[in-house]
């Protein structure tokens, strides 16, 4: 079973075209990555799945059909999209950050709880729980913004360039994190990378978007063996 | 399509534009000569007020169609326009066309000195600066009872016509206020035809992007504040001239609103705009108030978020559009008709529909 | 020096009522980044609900609390209705169209109770008390009591409340707010009704305080801007000292300064618009205060 369908979408921005029927599946409790140089369509094809812009083709979640949905109604429905940048709300602290990443949920008591493991996960959130979010380090933004979006509970997380920006060791953390989240709560993720390394190696599937197409396709292992792939996506 | 055929099949119609618009004028201005002497006494009497409102709301519309700053404090200038037009000729025995210049000089400075913080202010808090003056204006006509006539105002002495002007003084002063309307809307029109335009408009659009350009854009924008409340000055003068009366209850934050209002109808950013705008604050409010005092504001209030939320454009921002679309519609059904071999491309259809669609909406 | 003491007094009691309509802006201006210059006429509008509602003969509190009421699904509709559709056009639509909506509600409320002056009865009795040489009549003490109770709920709602919650992260980063299932529409119109709630409580401190009539709140709102534009028209806490500072320096000015005379009131709190906004247009208070309520 699919968590994520996206069949032969195509979408664009005012007349411009920009993705051309894309297809893509998020398999249960599975990790995928998809790659594409800048400009190729990532955030174009993660901005239609959450609702964002209007599209033509089918996007389901859980079998369930997404169109003509808004953003928020998709967020409730539990799909998290942490947006490419800070998408954190700057001047509200990091523990309402992750209060209000909760929002779709009712369950008070384990929000609670969560927000702890939030902590757990990611230790430099605790100590900076009553700053604002703006004050932050972009590395302790990305991680908010992850914890934020795994604060939904979501069936499926969609990431937009998590890495970009960040210290090595900083990305080896995240990463680290990511891959716990997966393996132990069996959330579903899409991750957008450029920088493809670790994202391959975290990932079940791998696609490739090239000028707004889906030029391959695979398990992780067999993309990252691809000669194209590795020469333009993981600098070997 | 070859490089060349485009500027040829342009060039025919834009002369043609050219000469038409020549034409046009040249028959206004014989029109606007005449008037006086078809139409009736009174009827002249309200041709001179809409062509005083025009000027001011020209005076606006460089502000805040043209740059794009929000203005309340058009009624301030007009008083003070208005009130140093009277104050020169009592107390500087000055005649009535050196009284409107001293206006203009006065409003101009003026203006200059509220258009140095304006610069650095974006559109909002420009809003609330000007809304300051605009509820200044009655308090401070109130408190300098002894020159201003106080609440109850003031007569003011019309211009009287020399002895071989035999029309009546309504016609006299109809041509006085013509000449300054003429030579103003044709100096400002010249000042946002050229190379100023284009950076009035880029400053509108993005500030950045003007600066970028090589346009010193606070300079610009302290000039145009000035010339605006200068055409403030002036028609505020020219107005208490026409009328004969000054007093503080026609300068209040009302008459800010009426002339946004009025150039918003008109057309932001357009000169004749304000034409149409010096029409509807010469003969709405009239007919408004005569069905009641609420009324009047229900049309204003109305008016105002109509125009803004379906007819952006105003008037002649409107007609101006589909007159454009119209030509680029029928350009493209050309090009598309001509080259019935080639393949149009998408974009170019959509453009051609797109185009069609706004015009059969809009009319 | 008792004189003194008791200009402050008085001036913190008018105080209370601009910074009640000052939080109304406040509020609208930090959800929807709009500033609404028809809070003011939305207030009399509210004034005048509550004397209809006397007029009718229902009790006074039930007819504020019913003005309050009716004013709050007003505020509402006129976001959903009219502001939504221009939210996201540039700040010269929006001014005009909340200019618009100004002169919608003053002559609504002309035409609909004219434009003669009627009179509201005060929720408060006629008493007063002394506090050592100090007299605070009731009237005074309630109206900062109740500007007390505002700022406390509009806390607790804000900061203790997921709505509150979702109010500010809305106001922080809509398209954020969205992806984490927030809907942005209705936390708009929230906000709008929050704030005409709030300024509907203003109108009903000014009507029995002056007369009823279209213009009423027509010096007031310039005050609130006053009060507003001190904490940069993002900060209720500078909205509230705003308040205070416009409604003191004003009976302080009327008692010392009487040669300004009464129609120059107004150019006091004016110099202090202009003045921040000059100097410091952020507001006294930045955008770094700690409690951001
Ligand atoms: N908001 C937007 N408006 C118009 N065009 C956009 C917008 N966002 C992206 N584009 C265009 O869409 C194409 C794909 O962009 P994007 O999806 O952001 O690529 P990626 O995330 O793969 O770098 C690019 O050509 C980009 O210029
Ligand atoms: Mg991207």
């Amino acid at each position: 079973m699919n968590v994520l369908e996206i069949k032969g979408v195509s979408a664009g921005y005012g007349r411009i075209p920009v993705l051309h029927h894309v297809s893509l599946v998020v398999g249960e409790k599975s990790i995928a990555v998809l790659l594409g140089a800048n400009g190729a369509g990532k955030t174009t094809t993660l901005r239609a799945v959450s609702g964002m812009i209007k599209y033509t083709g089918q996007i389901l979640l859980d079998g369930k059909d997404l169109k003509g949905r808004g953003p928020d109604q998709i967020a409730r429905l539990g799909i998290a999209h942490g947006v490419q940048g800070r998408g954190t709300f700057s001047d509200l602290t990091v523990e309402d950050n992750l209060a209000v990443g909760a929002f779709r949920r009712r369950d008070k008591a384990e929000i609670a709880v969560d927000i702890d493991q939030m902590y757990t996960l990611f230790p430099r959130l605790r100590e900076r729980r009553k700053q604002k979010a703006g004050s932050l380090s972009g590395g302790e933004q990305q991680m908010l913004a992850v914890g934020r979006a795994l604060m939904l509970k979501p069936r499926v997380m969609l990431l937009d360039e998590p890495s970009l920006g960040l210290a090595p060791v900083i990305i080896d953390d995240l990463y680290e994190a990511l891959q716990r989240v997966n393996r132990l709560q069996g959330i579903a993720m899409l991750i957008v990378e450029q920088n493809a390394n670790l994202a391959l190696e975290i990932a079940n599937d791998a696609y490739v978007l090239e000028t707004g197409s889906m030029v391959l396709s695979g398990t992780a292992r067999d993309v990252s063996e691809n000669d194209g792939v590795r020469a333009a996506y993981l600098g070997n | 399509m070859s490089s060349i055929e485009i500027p040829a099949m342009q060039s025919a119609p834009r002369g043609e534009v050219v000469a038409t618009k020549i034409g046009v004028g040249f028959v206004l201005v014989l029109i606007l000569l005449g008037m006086p002497l078809v139409i009736p006494e009174y009827q002249t009497f309200q041709l001179t007020g809409v062509m005083t409102y025009a000027v001011a709301a020209l005076g606006l519309n460089l502000i805040t169609g043209y740059v794009g700053q929000v203005s309340l404090g058009h009624n301030a200038f007009f008083a003070l326009g208005s009130y140093a037009a009277v104050l020169s000729v009592v107390y500087l025995g000055v005649n009535d066309v050196v009284a409107v210049l001293i206006a203009a000089v006065v409003t101009f400075i003026f203006g200059v000195l509220a258009g140095y913080p304006a610069k650095r202010l974006r559109g909002l808090y420009l809003a609330l600066i000007t809304l300051v003056l605009a509820v200044s204006v009655v308090p401070l006509v109130k408190q300098f009872k002894a020159y201003t006539g106080g609440a109850a105002g003031l007569m003011v002495d019309k211009p009287v016509p020399p002895a071989w002007f035999t029309l009546g003084q309504d016609a006299w002063i109809y041509y006085m206020v013509l000449a300054f309307t003429l030579v103003i809307f044709w100096l400002v029109r010249n000042f946002v035809g050229g190379s100023n335009g284009r950076a009035l408009a880029g400053i509108r659009e993005s500030e950045l992007a003007a600066s970028s350009m090589g346009v010193d854009v606070n300079r610009l924008k302290v000039i145009v504040f000035g010339v605006g409340s200068m055409l403030a000055g002036v028609g505020g003068a020219l107005a208490t001239f026409t009328i004969g009366f000054i007093g503080p209850d026609s300068f209040t934050l009302m008459l800010s609103i009426s002339f946004l209002a009025a150039i918003v109808v008109g057309g932001l950013g357009t000169i004749w705009g304000a034409l149409v705008a010096g029409l509807f604050l010469q003969f709405v409010p009239s007919y408004a108030s005569d069905l009641g005092q609420a009324f009047s504001g229900a049309v204003y209030g109305g008016i105002l978020i109509a125009c803004m939320t379906l007819m952006p454009n105003g008037i002649v921002g409107s007609l101006l559009k589909i007159a454009s679309n119209r030509r680029e519609a029928r350009k493209a059904a050309d090009r598309t008709a001509g080259k019935g071999a080639e393949k149009t491309t998408v974009a170019e259809k959509t453009t051609v529909k797109a185009a069609a669609d706004r015009t059969a909406r809009a009319t | 020096m008792q004189y003194f003491f008791q200009q402050i007094v008085n001036g913190i009691g008018d105080g209370a009522i601009y910074a009640s309509l000052g939080l109304a802006l406040v509020l609208i201006y930090r959800t929807t980044n709009i500033a609404n210059f028809a809070q003011g006429e939305m207030a009399t509008f509210s004034a005048y609900i509550a004397w209809q509602m006397v007029d009718w003969g229902v009790p006074l509190w039930w007819s504020f609390l019913i003005a309050i009421a009716v004013s709050m699904v007003v505020g509402v509709l006129a976001y959903l209705l009219l502001v939504r559709s221009v939210q996201h056009r540039d700040e010269l639509t929006i001014v005009i169209v909340t200019l618009g909506l100004f002169l919608a509600f003053n002559s609504f409320d002309g035409a609909m109770w004219g434009f003669l002056q009627l009179s509201l009865p005060s929720p408060f009795p006629e008493k007063s008390f002394a506090i050592g040489a100090l007299r605070f009549n009731a009237e005074l003490l309630g109206t900062i009591m109740i500007l007390i109770a505002i700022s406390i709920g509009m806390f607790l709602l804000l900061q203790h409340t997921r709505l509150g919650t979702a109010l500010r992260a809305s106001a922080s980063n809509a398209t954020s707010a969205m992806l984490v299932g927030i809907p942005f529409t209705a936390m708009m119109a929230i906000g709008w009704g929050l704030a005409a709630g709030l300024g509907a409580v203003s109108g009903l401190l000014v009507g029995p305080k002056l007369t009823l009539d279209p213009n009423m709140m027509g010096a007031i709102i310039i005050y609130a801007f006053a009060a507003a534009v001190v904490g940069g028209l993002t900060s209720y806490r500078g909205a509230v000292v705003g308040g205070a500072i416009v409604g003191i320096s004003q009976a302080l000015s009327m008692a010392y300064l009487p040669w300004l005379g009464s129609d120059l009131q107004i150019l006091l709190p004016l110099m202090l618009i202009v003045a921040v906004l000059i100097i410091k247009p952020e507001g006294l208070f930045g955008s770094t205060v700690v409690i951001r309520v």
